[in-house]
């Protein structure tokens, strides 16, 4: 089956034909695309689950564990900001692994206080944990997808 | 901790969608071939491996979908693409290198998912690193790129740029761990990106091929934006405007300092050496304009008689027989991998630096080919990714994308932190 004779008395048939297959191949990449939407959600609900719906309750404010490490103190950059001098710059990390969170002393002049006790290497937490940041203290809480504690 | 497992995006469902997408583009195929056994046998082949993919993808991890889904559906294209550039014959090569890219993709995210595992393993990387280095000097040919093994041809400097990529990566653990050397303080990762990338800028100087020296700068620059922007866009206005001025001072540095033949391609006046220097360019730009909006069909292009049609112009050759249309939309789902961790963002900041570091390479690679296809800057030999033709391109490009579905279905266990527990 020769269509080239018929292209060559009707050009626009050719230029039809791929201006369909163009916006076909367009509308595939986007659904594909929506799907990925659908998948961002799917994650979202993934790192609940994977992140056990973390939260960390501090004088009011809940600060949501969005990633697998979370930088806490004074510097500029950290993702739990804390402006007085009590705190370091750089002075705890929080790391997800294995669905557990640690929270590690990164060198903090004060030092990290857990339930009331100094730690000297990287513990695990729990909910309902207490936190102390130099004057500032945190609780470990479990918040549903919306950010209402439990 | 128990688990419950949660249910995948319909992946039939955005299979369906790449088999209907490859079935209308060889609608478009015998359409201008006609129904002749070639063209059957290109269909089958590429549905055919669409199919079997998918079976593939049910037995690895499949919450990230997106990139797989869009895999599939761009190295069908390329395979359409480079078996009608004039004529129709089966491209067994370039299909086979593409099967092997996937597969690559597929080794690449089970190394790589653990973003803990992987930043562990960057010994091993630099091993690799100075493997791959010491390899393009001492074993391709005089200041060449590639190394000839009879039956096949390799570019070792095209996988350094997973291993560069996996280099540049970096967690704020990693970034936390500070050295002192006569009162001077420094991150001992951070020096060693600057010495890996002083040591690719060597390389490339040494072989003449600068081409690909702009992704390298581009992956280091931008794993140098995400360590000063770690986690927050607290980046200072005034550290902003100090990168900017440095990035300009080194481009118009590298632009006086760069050797006579780069002068030369810089200020050279295609049309005023048409059938010499400028020869390819010109017939690059003619074949976009002969292509139009919707191209002069599939096998009916001329442009396949000119050097590199399918690699270094291989967008102009798409334009000329698919038209500009078909050739944007390829460009658009070819960048459409490393988006889409901007609909699922990376959980762990290793795998975000994996993903800027894919994304940069994407970009740059694509901007310099097709930039150069429209003589906006001189060629610089630079690949589309999945699309030119060239093996270890495609293979390494492949591993690139396994990288991205890391980023989007991470595995977020640290042995060595879990028994350091309470």
């Amino acid at each position: 089956m020769d269509l080239t004779p018929l292209f060559e008395q009707y050009p626009f048939l050719r230029e039809a034909a791929t201006a369909f297959v163009v916006i076909f191949v367009d509308i595939c990449a986007l659904v594909i695309l929506l799907a990925a939407g659908r998948e961002r959600r799917r994650g979202d609900r993934g790192w609940a689950q994977e992140s056990r719906g973390y939260m960390l309750a501090c004088e009011g404010t809940l600060y949501p564990l969005g990633a697998a490490e979370i930088l806490i103190g004074r510097h500029p950059a950290a993702d739990i900001r804390f402006s007085d001098t009590e705190v370091s710059r750089f002075h705890a990390l929080l790391c997800l692994s294995g669905g557990k969170w640690q929270i590690e002393d990164i060198g903090a002049q004060n030092g990290v206080l857990v339930n009331g006790r100094r730690i000297a290497k990287p513990c695990t937490l729990h909910q309902n944990d207490a936190i102390q940041i130099g004057k500032h203290r945190m609780t470990v809480v479990k918040g549903s997808g919306k950010g209402v504690i439990e | 901790m128990t688990q419950t497992k949660i249910k995948p995006v319909s992946h039939p469902f955005l299979l369906l969608l790449v088999l209907i997408a490859h079935s209308a583009m060889m609608l478009l195929v015998a359409l201008s071939f006609g129904v002749t056994p070639e063209v059957v046998k290109l269909a089958c082949i590429v549905l055919t491996s669409d199919f079997v993919g998918s079976i593939i993808l049910q037995f690895v991890q499949r919450e990230a979908c997106t990139v797989d889904t869009v895999l599939l559906l761009v190295l069908g294209m390329s395979t359409i693409y480079q078996s009608c550039f004039g004529g129709l014959e089966f491209a067994t090569k370039h299909f086979a290198f593409g099967v092997g890219a996937f597969l690559m993709c597929q080794a690449s995210y089970v190394v790589t998912r653990n973003p803990y595992r992987a930043e562990r393993l960057k010994p091993l990387w630099y091993v690799l690193f100075f493997v791959l280095i010491a390899a393009i000097r001492f074993l391709t040919g005089s200041r060449g790129l590639w190394i000839d093994l009879g039956f096949i041809t390799i570019q070792p400097s095209e996988f350094v740029k997973p291993v560069f990529v996996l280099i540049c990566a970096s967690s704020i653990r990693t970034q936390l761990k500070k050295s002192s050397l006569l009162g001077i303080h420094f991150v001992p990762d951070n020096l060693l990106v600057i010495l890996c990338t002083g040591v690719i800028a060597v390389l490339q100087w040494w072989c003449r091929d600068l081409g690909s020296l702009p992704t390298f700068l581009a992956v280091a620059g931008f794993a140098f934006l995400l360590r000063f922007c770690y986690l927050r866009e607290k980046i200072s206005v005034r550290l902003m405007v100090f990168l900017i001025l440095c990035v300009c001072a080194a481009a118009v540095f590298a632009w006086k300092m760069a050797p006579a033949y780069v002068q030369e391609r810089l200020h050279s006046d295609i049309w005023a050496d048409m059938s010499g220097t400028g020869y390819q360019q010109v017939k690059a730009l003619t074949a976009i304009a002969e292509g139009g909006w919707f191209g002069k069909g599939a096998g009916n292009g001329s442009l396949v008689h000119v050097a590199a049609s399918r690699t270094d112009i291989v967008f102009s050759t798409i334009c000329e027989e698919w038209g500009l249309f078909t050739a944007m939309m390829t460009v658009i789902l070819v960048l459409f991998l490393p988006a889409s961790i901007l609909t699922v963002p990376p959980r762990s900041y290793y795998h975000s630096g994996l993903a800027v570091g894919v994304a940069a390479v994407f970009m740059v690679q694509m901007t310099l080919n097709i930039f150069g296809s429209c003589n906006l800057i001189p060629f610089t030999g630079v690949t589309i990714p999945f699309i030119s033709q060239g093996g270890s391109s495609m293979l390494a490009s492949g591993i690139l994308a396994g990288f991205l579905k890391a980023a989007q279905a991470p595995v977020l266990t640290d042995r060595s932190a879990v028994k350091g527990g309470k």
